[in-house]
């Protein structure tokens, strides 16, 4: 699948996390980033998105930086 | 909270606090935790700005007590912690959001005075939403260059009483000297801010640029406390001889424990809370170089003895 279908699919997987506080509650249980990857491509495919974990690792650096960048 | 800018409109990104207080010297890391999570990184709320004021009426927020604007180097963080001390006081020190809609006009066009003047109420009104239950008090202290903006903050808040904190021009240069405040670094802050051009500012040296920013501060405070406005006060007036004027100026009252509990904050280093805090005047004074005193006498010395005449007129006694 192209990146950027996973990258729709990712975002699409977002906006149910942010409906749905259970979801969002089991992704927040988990202990390190690593997990969290795993766990949320799991997820997403369990809801019918499917995307990789180089995707959700490229989301959530791109995340990161355009927070650090704003209080830089 | 953080704002920003997607295809020309202004977004406002959300992150969940918690339970978390405004207890932090500063804004920002408050909300950094916030974010620590990758859960909570990845997945947050993206509104328009202009949908803020719906979310802030409901439920509204405390209404401002006081601001705390200041020429930065000159004791605002330690009065924030002190009021912050107090779990009645919601404390928001230097918050990013309120900087990105005071500035915004200089990114956006469509950013109006108007337009910022509602955006600034509406953020204040649902960073200052009470959380718990203790919450009665909301104190705002601004980035040190939003006193240029005191006209807009009085247009959004007319009748919030607000203080000006101000102190002798060598120990502000001393820390600068120590180390830059942003505020203090040509560039950082658009020139228009200051009414200078871009060329102007690319011929003043570094420090001549800090002390002429610095004198910029103090007078646009000083205009306005020559119409009558707001309070000036100096940092060898913190914090235990001005406390009690202070908090009948801004209209409120504590018990003794938490009047103790704030003062006893003043014991600490304001910006990083572990260490004691230590009387540094006469040092910061000694440690100016020849360039930092012809700086201040020239750019600087005025302003402050106007500042402090006036206090002598209109500050507390």
């Amino acid at each position: 699948m192209a990146t950027i279908d996973q990258q729709q699919n990712l975002g699409r997987f977002g906006e149910l996390v942010l409906a749905n506080r259970e979801l969002h509650d089991q992704l927040r249980a988990t202990a390190n980033e690593a997990d969290f990857v795993a766990l949320a491509v799991q997820l997403g495919a369990e809801h019918g998105c499917e995307f990789a974990a180089t995707v959700v690792q490229a989301a959530i650096n791109e995340k990161r930086r355009a927070w650090l960048e704003r209080w830089l | 909270m953080r704002i920003y800018w997607r295809d020309g409109r202004p977004m406002v990104d959300w992150g969940q606090l918690g339970t978390r207080r405004f207890t932090d010297p500063f804004f920002a890391q408050t909300i950094h935790p916030c974010v620590r999570h990758p859960a909570d990184l990845l997945f947050r709320h993206q509104t328009l700005l202009d949908e803020l004021g719906e979310i802030a009426g409901s439920p509204p927020g405390l209404r401002p007590t006081g601001f705390i604007f200041h020429m930065s180097r000159c004791g605002s963080t330690l009065m924030s912690q002190m009021l912050a001390a107090a779990p009645e006081n919601i404390v928001l020190s230097e918050a990013a959001p309120m900087d990105d809609v005071l500035r915004a006009h200089f990114r956006d066009p469509g950013a109006t005075e108007e337009r910022r003047v509602q955006w600034l109420q509406w953020l204040v009104g649902v960073l200052a939403r009470r959380r718990h239950p203790a919450e009665k008090n909301v104190f705002i202290k601004f980035d040190s260059w939003h006193v240029m903006f005191l006209p807009l903050i009085q247009r959004a808040f007319p009748d919030v009483p607000w203080i000006f904190l101000y102190r002798e021009p060598l120990e502000v240069m001393a820390s600068a000297q120590k180390q830059l405040g942003g505020q203090m670094i040509p560039g950082v802050l658009e020139p228009a801010l200051f009414g200078w051009d871009p060329v102007a500012v690319g011929r003043m040296q570094l420090y001549e640029y800090a002390a002429r920013v610095l004198g910029k501060l103090c007078e646009a405070a000083l205009t306005r406390a020559q119409a009558g406005q707001g309070k000036l006060v100096n940092y060898h007036q913190l914090p235990a001889t001005i406390w009690p004027a202070l908090m009948k100026y801004w209209n409120v009252e504590f018990s003794t424990d938490e009047n103790a509990r704030m003062l006893n904050a003043a014991q600490l280093n304001a910006k990083n809370p572990v260490l004691p805090f230590e009387p540094d005047s006469q040092a910061k004074r000694d440690s100016t170089s020849p360039e930092m005193r012809q700086l201040t006498q020239q750019w600087l010395a005025g302003v402050y003895q106007q500042l402090e005449a006036q206090r002598s007129v209109t500050g507390f006694a």
